[in-house]
This record gives structure tokens, C-alpha cells and sequence, in this order.
């Protein structure tokens, strides 16, 4: 999975992963999420623009991020979650967590 | 339940308007093959019923499909590394009112761990099954989402699960998913979420 990583001010990466966020994917994205933090990049969003389906595993890893991000003092919010991650986000109710924003800048502000 | 049905892929009822039927590597590298097989089965029940999902319907019956592939690969197999592991046999079949999947494979017997939040398995639930339903081996529940109640934003996230979710998903995102395991050894998931009904002419 390809995943590309911009940092901005104010301790903010926005993240891109691509592609399949499954079983093979997730652990290059937590250890990816948990790197920015370590880094002191707290507040974190994901953007899901490029993510074409995502699984337990995926949302392990976004949990993973979420922790780490929170126990640092952050946060970490969603970005453009197609229809199957709402959808899975929903049926886990992880949504309550793992807040879905339309766009990159609104997740940034609630970041 | 002893009416002596033929198993439902033999009866001379219940005949699937559109079948694709795949055998995959179970390791995580070949999950694509899910997906595409997945996406063929959509192309060709898109021209045989009324009623094709599409929307949120199809991505949770995908993502439940995705979510048993996967613990198929994970725990059916657990010395099957990469090209070295078992297969599981996948087949995707329309009906009139369903969609039905089934994983069939050679692995160890599925024993969900302590704690697991797919939580035991359970006897079959009193609700009516599609009429296919009667198959010649017992299958069990599993348990819902309970361990997910009570979630909140402002909730401390220091104990929340990085993972036990998939099985739990699975059947949140069904009508019925359920497990046997032959006396032959085979495991064999069968997952079933009904269809909408046709939209009114």
C-alpha cells in the first residue's frame, strides 16, 4: 500500500493511505500513525480519499492511531470516507470514535 | 430440520439466478481475488434481478464477505505462511430475495478465543431461514456487537479494542452468518443478507 504523509504546522500529518486498508495494509499505517506521533505530530487526520475498502483490520490500525494520538494529547479524525468505510464505521458504531468529516480542512479543524 | 432437504446446493428447489464460485489461496495477498471476484458477481447480478443491491446494502454484505475471507486466512491455516497455506473454496449465489456466500476450507477447526468479542458460538436462532436453509450439518450464531455499547467521544479511548472486530462486523452486516464443521473436516461459512424488496412498478 502506497501511503504518503504531509506534515503542517500546529503538530498536524495529514495522512493518505491508498488503496486496500486490510489485514496486509494495517500495520504500515499504525506504525506509520504511531511514527507521526512519536515525532510530536499529534493532531492527526486520515484522509480516506484514496482508500478503496477497508476492514476490521484497517480499523484496527486507525484505533491504533487514535490512541496513541490521544494519550499524546491529540487527536485523530477521518477525511473523505467513501461509502463502504461509513458503512463499516457505522455497523462497528466506531463512528462515535472515529469521526467521519467531509473534507480534510473540517476534519482539521475539529482535529 | 428433518425434513430430510436436499443440502442447498444439491436441491432441485432453490437454483441461484447468478453463481461465481472461486478457489483462493488463503493468505492475505490473494484478498484481492475476493474483491474481484466480488465485483464479477455484481456485473452479472446487475442483468438478472430486479432488485440489484447497490449503496450501503452491497458495501456491508462486502465488508461481512471480506471480514470472514480474512479470518478464514488468519486462523483457519496458522502455519500456512504465504503460497504455503490452505484454500478456501468461495462461491457467491443470487436469489430472488438473498445473497448468499460461502467459504469452504481444510483448516483447523474455528474455536473463537477467550474473549473474543465474536463471544461463543451459539445454536441456530429461532428466526425463520430462507428456504435453503436446512443444511445437513448443524450451524451455529455468533454473537452480535454487544461489547461495542457505550462508545462515546468523550469516552477514554486508553481501552478501546485494536482488533476482534471482523467476526462481531460480519454478522451485524448480515441477516444470519453461520459455522460448521463437518466430520470430514471442512469448515464451511455460510453468510445470507436479504435483498430489499423490487421497487414497486
Amino acid at each position: 500500500m502506497e501511503i504518503s504523509a504531509e506534515r503542517r504546522d500546529g503538530g498536524v500529518t495529514v495522512v493518505r493511505p491508498e488503496g486496500r486498508l486490510d489485514l496486509l495494509s494495517a500495520a504500515e499505517l499504525k506504525r506509520l500513525l504511531v511514527e507521526e506521533v512519536g515525532a510530536g505530530q499529534n493532531r492527526l487526520v486520515v484522509d480516506l480519499m484514496g482508500v478503496t475498502f477497508i476492514d476490521s483490520s484497517g480499523l484496527g490500525a486507525l484505533i491504533g492511531g487514535l490512541k496513541a494520538a490521544r494519550t499524546a494529547g491529540g487527536n485523530l479524525r477521518l477525511a473523505r470516507a467513501g461509502e463502504q468505510a461509513l458503512t463499516i464505521l457505522e455497523l462497528t458504531t466506531l463512528d462515535r470514535v472515529l469521526r467521519p468529516y467531509p473534507t480534510v480542512e473540517a476534519a482539521l479543524a475539529a482535529a | 430440520m428433518s425434513s430430510g432437504r436436499d443440502p442447498p446446493d444439491g436441491g432441485a428447489g432453490r437454483r441461484p439466478l447468478t453463481r461465481v464460485a472461486i478457489d483462493v489461496p488463503a493468505t492475505a495477498e490473494r484478498l484481492q481475488d475476493v474483491h474481484d471476484a466480488l465485483a464479477r458477481f455484481w456485473a452479472a447480478v446487475a442483468g438478472s434481478l430486479h432488485n440489484a443491491p447497490a449503496g450501503p446494502w452491497r458495501a456491508a454484505f462486502e465488508t461481512a464477505v471480506a471480514e470472514v475471507a480474512a479470518n478464514i486466512v488468519r486462523h483457519a491455516y496458522p502455519d500456512g505462511a504465504a503460497g504455503a497455506g490452505g484454500t478456501m473454496r468461495f462461491r457467491l449465489d443470487a436469489y430472488p430475495d438473498a445473497i448468499e456466500a460461502r467459504f469452504a476450507d481444510d483448516g483447523v477447526d474455528f474455536r473463537p478465543s477467550a474473549g473474543d468479542a465474536a463471544g461463543p458460538l451459539r445454536a441456530p436462532p429461532p428466526e425463520p431461514a430462507p428456504p435453503a436453509a436446512a443444511g445437513p450439518v448443524h450451524l451455529g450464531d455468533l454473537d452480535g456487537l454487544d461489547g461495542l455499547d457505550g462508545l462515546d467521544d468523550l469516552l477514554a479511548t486508553a481501552d478501546l479494542a485494536e482488533g476482534g472486530y471482523g467476526l462481531p462486523l460480519a454478522r451485524a452486516a448480515l441477516d444470519t452468518l453461520a459455522y460448521s464443521r463437518s466430520a470430514g473436516g471442512e469448515n464451511e461459512w455460510w453468510l445470507v443478507k436479504r435483498l430489499p424488496p423490487p421497487p414497486a412498478e
